[in-house]
């Protein structure tokens, strides 16, 4: 559609192409340092996610036991585990098992919390009560120890891992959901397009969910580090997928078993938890200053 | 404020409530039999009829709930499956060290927040305040345990400056406290970022209010403004959050306590987990979830007293 056609004055009807507007958004995103280096982790993390078996110089899984927990050379270049495997390639391979727990659970908590906050908010009365209690209930266990408490029954499969994790931040999306809806709830716009005869379904699709995209959007930003976080650490504890595996926790607690005999896959490995943690955390806050929203960001929230 | 205090505290009992019921029926919810897991499945007849019949697992799962909570309001919370010692007395040994760790980790992250706060609050925009944000940002997002295992590596492997392992015995104090400088630390540490935001942003607030500019105007000290005439009313925020901050400090206790190997309720947590000992991870769930709750619900009664203006805007 041109917009030559349209007659002068008139307002122009021509919608903004969606893929400009978010290269738009993240020109803005990348304006300060903080954006800009929050995207570029995310970036290098999914391109290493994809590339993972090229860029890998090792089999992850190949095991030189007379160099084991040797420091950086020109073989291997971030040093060797305990039983001599790659630390890079293990740390490469690591990236793509974060990534298909984390960002499954992550989506999982948004589908389920969204459902709840509609329906509470929409619904009401007691209904929303029950939300209400039930939400506290699940937020009144630390992440971590929900998670634990779970696995310790089901043993650590993937699934179990990622519907664990899905459990912890349902609540924070469903919380965001639910305000959203009951302050929209509140318009009289809402009541003349019932009264129009617009139905549930419209009203959602039209007047709710364009306004809780920005908000939600954050929330998974900022949750994404948090489920990697719980993640790795459940592995670190021993309920993770299991080995040969190379999940940064497992790297980690086979690491922290000889840290006296080598630093390097501790040293490593946190270095790069802590890069990539703060790569999504830089750039869920950029967002969210860029969509201009507010959110619970406490250290609770997450963990 | 009585009226208030009272439908919190009704609040709180039915979270506690829904909490051990979870808590009671969660063997059921889930897939898969707790006691092949704990005995394996070549464990003899007699020995899972046994374990079935010690763990309440024969009655109808109403009655099971039932016992269960029953039993937490007396404080019995079962025995251990192993050693048969009730579990209640496995978490009265553990819980005084994660408490100490827990509440000294949140007093030093408020020692360190709230100068840093009130200095990134004095000068907004200036470099020491980005600074103060950028690494206070940076520290919320990273895992307690990479942290831990940070200072693990730096202060007790390379340095050797302080001790690596264990708890100390509580009877010498000066041992004690030197193996709970690193893990309080690393504890610390998230918090301190955190409640550094929050005290900048209320403190932001506060300066901007019209008795300040009295203040100022009268020309009183911008010491005494910053530190006596605005802190009072912008710690605020920062005491309601101390209940969320120390249920979730407990929390991340867990891998703290593993990684530098403290007695603790995260260490008796793990040490069950991995023994598939379901009575004792049951017991020490519900009284971390129970302290979080009630620190939660302290915190903001707390709250309500410190500053009138919330009690007023929630009176009605």
């Amino acid at each position: 559609m041109s917009v030559s056609t349209a007659p002068p004055g008139a307002p122009s009807r021509r919608r903004s192409v969606p893929g400009a507007k978010v290269a738009a958004g993240l020109r803005r995103v990348a304006r300060s340092p903080a954006g800009a280096f929050g995207l570029l982790v995310v970036a290098a993390l999914l391109v290493v996610a994809i590339l993972a078996p090229v860029l890998a110089p090792h089999d992850y899984a190949a095991i030189d036991v007379p160099r084991r927990l040797e420091g950086p050379s020109s073989d291997y270049w971030l040093g060797t585990d305990h039983l001599g495997r790659d630390l890079l390639s293990r740390l490469i391979g690591g990236v793509r098992i974060a990534l298909r727990i984390a960002v499954p659970a992550v989506l999982l908590g948004l589908a389920i919390g969204l459902v709840v906050g509609l329906v509470a908010g929409y619904v009401g009365r007691w209904v929303d009560t029950v939300a209400v209690v039930v939400m506290d209930a699940i937020q009144s266990f630390p992440a971590v120890i929900l998670a634990l408490t779970v696995l310790a029954l089901l043993g650590g499969s993937a699934t179990n891992i990622i519907v664990v994790i899905a459990i912890a931040f349902v609540p924070g999306f469903a919380r965001v959901t639910r305000a959203a809806v009951q302050s929209i709830k509140q318009n009289t716009y809402i009541d003349a397009e019932r009264n129009l005869g617009a139905g549930t379904a419209r009203i959602i699709l039209r007047h709710v969910l364009p306004n809780i995209v920005a908000p939600l959007l954050v929330l998974t930003a900022m949750d994404l580090p948090g489920a990697i976080a719980i993640e790795s650490g459940l592995a670190f504890l021993g309920l993770g997928v299991q080995p040969p595996t190379p999940d940064w926790g497992v790297i980690l607690s086979d690491g922290f078993e000889r840290i006296s005999l080598s630093p390097w896959p501790v040293l490593w490995t946190c270095l790069l938890l802590a890069f990539v943690t703060l790569g999504f955390t830089f750039l869920g806050e950029r967002l969210r200053d860029v969509l201009d929203v507010r959110t619970d960001d406490s250290p609770a929230s997450s963990r | 404020m009585m009226a208030y205090a009272l439908r919190r505290l009704a609040m709180t009992a039915m979270v506690v409530l829904v909490l051990l019921t979870l808590l009671a029926a969660l063997v059921h919810v889930l897939p898969g039999d707790p006691v092949t897991l704990m005995l394996g499945p070549q464990a003899s007849g007699d020995l899972s009829r046994l374990a079935r019949t010690e763990m309440d697992l024969d009655s109808p799962v109403h009655l099971q709930v039932w016992h269960f909570i029953a039993g937490a309001a007396q404080g019995d919370l079962g025995r251990d499956f192993l050693t048969r010692v009730p579990v209640a007395s496995l978490i009265a040994q553990a819980l005084p060290h994660t408490l100490i760790l827990a509440v000294s980790s949140l007093v030093l992250a408020v020692a360190v927040a709230i100068p840093l706060g009130v200095v990134s609050a004095a000068r907004p925009g200036s470099l020491l305040d980005r600074a103060v944000g950028t690494v206070s940002v940076g520290v919320i997002s990273i895992p307690s345990y990479v942290v831990g295992l940070s200072l693990l590596l730096v202060f007790a492997v390379w340095l050797g400056w302080l001790p690596a392992l264990g708890a100390g015995a509580l009877r010498s104090p000066i041992d004690y406290v030197a193996h709970l400088l690193l893990p309080m630390c690393a504890l610390a540490l998230i918090w301190a970022g955190y409640l550094a935001r929050i005290v900048r942003a209320s403190m932001l607030e506060v300066l901007d209010s019209n008795y300040i500019r009295a203040a100022r105007a009268f020309g009183v000290h911008d010491r005494r403004i910053l530190y006596q005439l605005s802190l009072r009313n912008a710690i605020v925020p920062v005491v309601a959050l101390l209940g969320v901050a120390l249920g979730d400090l407990m929390g991340s206790a867990i891998f703290v306590e593993v990684i530098f190997t403290r007695n603790g309720l995260g260490t008796l947590l793990y040490n069950a987990i991995a023994e598939r000992n379901f009575p004792v991870v049951r017991g020490a769930v519900v009284v971390i979830a129970v302290l979080f709750v009630v620190a939660n619900l302290a915190a903001d009664l707390a709250n309500r007293l410190l500053d009138p203006r919330v009690r007023a805007d929630q009176a009605g």
